[in-house]
């Protein structure tokens, strides 16, 4: 079987854990991820006629003021930015942490635009949104909590690892 | 610098070099290749067992090469191969048989002796207390170590390669364990890290109650074995020599590692070599002196207690043999304490003493504690005492053996004849003393002088009274008619009896001495006894009795073997006399 590992950042509270915790086996509890700053997941992807195993890397919301754990990254085939559309601020630091990623490793992003269930409240303009997407080699719109766009966003970023 | 004239001649070498061994050595090579067979199979036994004599690198490289072999020849050829195993099947079956039963045999037997044992409760109790299962526990338990499951992880993604696990050990999910274990060691690598030292801090192990986690990290791969016990030094080593292996004989497969686990399932069989363990081998110089002692302190107490129970077992036996002692009755034969016993007896004051009767039989009397209590025997043998007691005082008379029993013979006058009768009737046991008397001989008695006269007389009317008694109903302490009437005939003997006596200066005084059958308790039987003689006494009282002549007993139980249906229920009189001189003289 192909294995591939692939990291989930972003700030904190954008829904890192929502987007993985209903569609992905775990069977480590949430509080590794204060402790240890990570936690180890597992997803499938069917991708044709080949399984692809994703082993995912939920990395501790990265604000500001604590430091980024590059050595999480190594190894990895791509990496998942979440921003939440509810609050302005997740993108920009989004960018910020896909900008430290980039500094020790040029693997491909996807950037992920989280809880669209919800109304979106930020000010950023459809174009300053999709010129900052286009730095990643996709982007989706998904919500953890109806499900939208998450297995396509995994099947994606499945086909990515396998394009490396 | 190389000079000119050095260039030259190494481009005139590489020319001859071309023209003897060819470009690229084609000459040489074709020269080989055209002779390759002759010379590797001239050579290959011997090189692969040199090779096999360094290590077993040879056998890990052909165990999967043959072991895919064999399993394509079976798919291919299967009716080939159940040729060639049909005559040997039916061997190996039964073979298999009887080792799965032996194996059965032994696991149910470990099993018994893991469940029955006061051990294997224990650690049933334990392995419920730790949250783990039965089996895993004994594991631990019996062996010093065991290495129970081996992960192969690429360091640098943290993907599981390749796993191995003992049978009877719970699988965690492997893939989340490898990846989480790499984070871990990457925390620990970051957390932990000298400023000043550029070397990253690695995990050596994680040690938690359970188990330890003994990593062994190479260049690109990790290998992590989960060990229970104390595992010693060799499993790292063990670790590290698997770990340098696979490196090298998976150099390919590492450095073009891209996801694909695949090639990696190769490596089970030198995983699997790693899940070594090592029984736990019982301290055999330390000796349970404790439990030694302990235990023989209590054996030397069984055996103690066996001797002295069986010894007082006999003892009791022999003492049963008492019973059959004239006039003695025994009533109970009690254990007392480890070494002693009990008896208690009912005894005729005539029969033997039973301290006497102990010492004939060689029984030491410091062993027995006798409680004896007085009861009057109408055994033959008793009665022939008191008759031969009252006969000796008698010289003219003996005690002769006679058809009955015995017969007395002799010569007596009139007044020692009815005295001699009025005594054998007044004996227990004597019910026709006119019959025992019948062959003796009648002789003329001497004329006495006044004060003979007086005695006789005396003696006469105590003989009367001795031969009196008043017989009760059954539970009963009234006088009956026939009982006033014996009494107040009784009453005027005794009258002239003291008169007599005091005109012979003798000191008399009446028993009167109640008895009752062995009917009812002791206690009660012995109250009844002491009331009937209290209602003769108070009777012949009110009849005018001087009662500081009179002394009323209970003797309690007198009788087992009833008379008449009667029995013991009677009161029974005695005039003694206790003037001195008396006494020295018997009556004639």
């Amino acid at each position: 079987m192909i294995q591939k590992k692939i990291c989930l950042l972003g700030a904190s509270a954008v829904g890192k854990t929502s987007l993985i915790k209903q569609y992905i086996e775990g069977v480590f509890s949430d509080k590794y991820l204060t402790t240890l700053g990570v936690k180890v997941d597992k997803k499938q992807v069917q991708l044709g006629p080949r399984e692809i195993q994703l082993m995912v890397w939920d990395i501790e919301g990265i604000d500001r003021y604590c430091g980024f754990q590059p050595k999480y990254l190594r190894g990895a085939s791509a990496f998942i930015i979440v921003v939440d559309h509810t609050r302005s601020q997740s993108l920009q630091e989004g960018m910020e942490i896909f900008q430290l990623a980039q500094e020790t490793t040029n693997i491909p992003a996807v950037l992920v635009i989280n809880k669209t269930d919800l109304p979106e409240q930020w000010h950023w303009t459809e174009h300053e949104v999709e010129t900052r997407s286009h730095m990643f080699a996709d982007c989706f719109r998904t919500s953890a909590k109806t499900g939208e766009q998450v297995d396509a966003m995994f099947q994606a970023v499945a086909r990515l690892c396998m394009a490396d | 610098m190389k000079s000119a004239r050095d260039l030259d001649d190494e481009e005139q070498l590489r020319a001859v070099r071309n023209i003897v061994l060819g470009q690229e050595r084609e000459h040489v090579l074709s020269a080989i290749e055209s002779h390759a067979r002759d010379i590797v199979g001239a050579v290959v036994v011997e090189a692969l067992h040199d090779r096999q004599k360094q290590n077993d690198d040879l056998s890990t490289v052909f165990v999967p090469l043959v072991e895919k072999s064999v399993e394509k020849s079976v798919t291919r050829h299967s009716d080939q191969f159940i040729g060639y195993f049909y005559p040997v099947v039916g061997k190996l079956v039964r073979k298999s048989v009887a080792a799965f039963l032996s194996d059965v045999l032994e696991k149910t037997n470990t099993l018994l002796e893991n469940s029955l044992s006061v051990k294997g409760l224990v650690w049933r109790i334990k392995a419920r207390q730790a949250g783990v299962s039965f089996s895993q526990y004994v594991a631990a338990q019996t062996f010093a170590y065991q290495v129970e499951q081996v992960f192969l992880i690429d360091a640098n993604t943290g993907i599981l390669l390749n796993s191995v696990a003992r049978e009877n050990h719970s699988h965690a999910d492997a893939d989340m364990v490898s990846g989480m274990l790499t984070a871990i060691n990457d925390f620990v690598g970051d957390s932990f890290a000298h400023t000043n030292n550029q070397e990253e801090q690695q995990l050596a192990s994680v040690k938690t109650d359970d188990f330890t986690l003994l990593l062994q990290r190479g260049p690109s791969l990790v290998l992590v074995a989960a060990v229970t016990g104390q595992a010693p030094a060799q499993v790292s080593q063990h670790l590290q020599i698997t770990t340098e292996n696979i490196h090298r004989l998976y150099a390919r497969e590492i450095e073009h590692f891209n996801g694909d686990t695949s090639p990696f399932e190769r490596t089970t069989s030198e995983l699997r070599e790693c899940l070594v363990e090592q029984l736990n081998t019982p301290d055999k110089k330390r000796r349970p002196w404790f439990a030694i002692i302990v235990l023989g302190a209590i054996v030397l107490a069984f055996i103690f207690w066996l001797y002295h129970t069986f010894e007082q077992s006999q003892l009791k036996q022999q003492l049963a043999m008492l019973d059959s002692s004239p006039g003695i009755l025994v009533r109970s034969v009690t254990a007392e304490g480890l070494t002693d016993v009990s008896l208690q007896v009912l005894r005729d004051p005539d029969s033997q003493p039973v301290s006497d009767w102990l010492a004939q039989q060689g029984i030491r009397d410091d062993r027995v504690l006798v409680e004896e209590k007085p009861y009057l025997s109408l055994e033959r043998p008793l009665v022939e005492r008191r008759i031969a007691r009252v006969v000796a005082r008698y010289p003219a008379i003996s005690l002769t053996p006679g058809p009955a029993g015995f017969n007395l013979e002799g010569q007596l006058n009139r007044t020692q004849l009815q005295r001699l009768t009025n005594e054998l009737a007044a004996i227990p046991g004597v019910s026709d003393a006119a019959a025992l008397t019948a062959r003796l001989d009648l002789i003329q008695a001497p004329t006495p002088d006044r004060q003979q006269s007086l005695k006789a007389m005396f003696d006469f009317h105590a003989a009367k009274i001795d031969a009196t008694q008043i017989e009760f109903d059954a539970g009963n302490s009234d006088l009956s008619e026939r009982a006033v009437s014996r009494l107040t005939t009784l009453n005027q003997q005794l009258d002239t009896a003291v008169r007599l006596a005091r005109q012979l200066q003798l000191s008399v005084g009446l028993m009167i001495m109640g008895a009752s059958d062995a009917s009812g308790s002791t206690s009660f039987n012995q109250q009844l006894s002491q009331a009937r003689a209290q209602a003769v006494r108070d009777f012949l009282v009110s009849q005018g009795a001087d009662p500081d002549y009179l002394n009323a007993v209970g003797l309690g139980v007198v009788e087992i073997d009833a008379i008449d249906g009667v029995g013991a229920r009677k009161v029974m009189f005695n005039l003694m006399d206790f003037t001195p001189e008396a006494r020295k003289e018997e009556r004639p």
